[in-house]
């Protein structure tokens, strides 16, 4: 081949580099960053923001990889085929549950799965060129600003806000069905206590006076999980929406300060990120499915 | 020097990470401490060190994105 090939593609990078800062049009000369979604259209009553859309795109994208990867399974895949990519991937997130919760894992996996590829796909497809980049010139509060088209899902508060709440939700619905609505009641109305004590004093025995102050201490603690499930739903939402948004708004910033160099490192970054926020978001929703399905007082990991 | 939005957003996310930062270097460092001690719980630790980083850090992240609403919501 040509001597110093290694040189001459840098030497070749480095030139479309310098004519691309003399060209005036491909510098960003704006920044504009916004905390809410754009709408880009109306529907019916609703509002289609660009993170919505690609958020559509995301479970499209899903589901394509699903239909995929199902069409003809076999037995034993070969070792690049793409369903044994996959199974590789949902085997070390299975073992990593069953490490967590033991034989629970099996009926958690679908739910913590789904949660764990749609926020890593969300955040990775916001760091494609044209997620952010790619949109319409037009009149926006105020100001005439590029509207991007497509907007990672996961900067979104509405989107992180939404998965926290399935999250929390699908806490309460496991541990309704593991243990009953009325056991898994009694950890937030927690009046057993209440209810022996005056069970005890109508019916003429003599009543425990410290079963009435550890009845208003139960009644006490259970409000108090009560509030822990909606702080679950805050921490949740505002975490991943804090690392998504403040890793867009430091692409934009690194990019409009030095433009094509200084991308790079913080795109990796950025990568590693996404997926640290969903495999986050994951382990939490197991430890805490865990947690929910576990008899009160008996709150250890099962291995 | 006048109070405005972009100091007040500065100092939310200057004064809102030290704390995180700090207790995060004490996480990671009783963990290393532990994984000295007992290199085989290497799992255990790991995985307890990554869930409790979450969690602190989600506190830093609480604190930038109260700077980034002041800065960037009217």
């Amino acid at each position: 081949m040509v001597k110093h090939k290694k040189g001459l593609i840098a030497a070749a990078i480095i030139v479309v580099l310098v004519v691309a800062d003399i060209l005036g049009p491909l510098r960003v000369t704006q920044v504009s960053i916004r905390l809410a979604a754009e709408p880009i259209f109306r529907a019916g009553g609703l509002t289609v923001t660009n993170t919505l859309l690609s958020s559509w795109l995301a479970t499209v994208l899903l589901l394509l990889l699903a239909l995929l990867v199902s069409r003809r399974l076999v037995d034993a895949p070969q070792a690049t085929s793409l369903q044994n990519i996959v199974e590789a991937a949902f085997e070390t997130l299975y073992n990593f549950m069953q490490s967590m919760v033991g034989p629970k894992a099996r009926s958690f996996f679908p739910v913590v799965a789904t949660f764990f590829l749609f926020i890593l796909t969300s955040d990775w497809l916001g760091l494609l060129p044209g997620f952010g980049s790619v949109g319409v010139w037009t009149e926006y509060e105020g100001r005439r600003t590029l509207v991007p088209l497509l907007r990672g899902a996961t900067t979104d508060l509405n989107t992180t806000l939404a998965l926290a709440m399935c999250s929390v939700l699908s806490m309460q619905v496991y541990g309704a069905r593991y243990l009953g609505i009325l056991e898994y009641g009694s950890r937030f109305v927690a009046v057993s206590k209440f209810v022996a004590f005056f069970r005890a004093l109508l019916g003429g025995k003599r009543a425990d006076i410290s079963l009435l102050f550890a009845g208003f201490l139960d009644v006490f603690v259970g409000i108090l999980e009560i509030l822990d499930e909606l702080t679950k739903v805050l921490s949740f939402s505002f975490r991943l929406f804090g690392n998504m948004f403040g890793g867009e708004v430091l692409l934009i910033i690194m990019a409009f300060l030095v433009p094509y160099v200084a991308s790079l490192p913080f795109l990796l970054m950025e990568l590693f990120i996404g997926f640290i926020q969903a495999f986050i978001f994951a382990v939490l929703t197991t430890s805490f499915l865990g947690r929910a399905t576990t008899r009160h007082g008996y709150e250890q990991a099962t291995q | 020097m006048p109070i405005s939005k972009d100091l007040i957003a500065g100092l939310t996310i200057a004064i809102g990470t030290i704390a995180p930062a700090l207790s995060i270097g004490r996480y990671v460092a009783s963990a290393m401490e532990a994984l000295g001690r007992n290199p085989e719980a290497e799992r255990g630790i790991s995985t307890n060190l990554i869930v409790a980083l979450a969690f602190t850090e989600a506190i830093a992240i609480y604190a930038l994105v109260v700077a980034l609403a002041i800065k960037f919501v009217s």
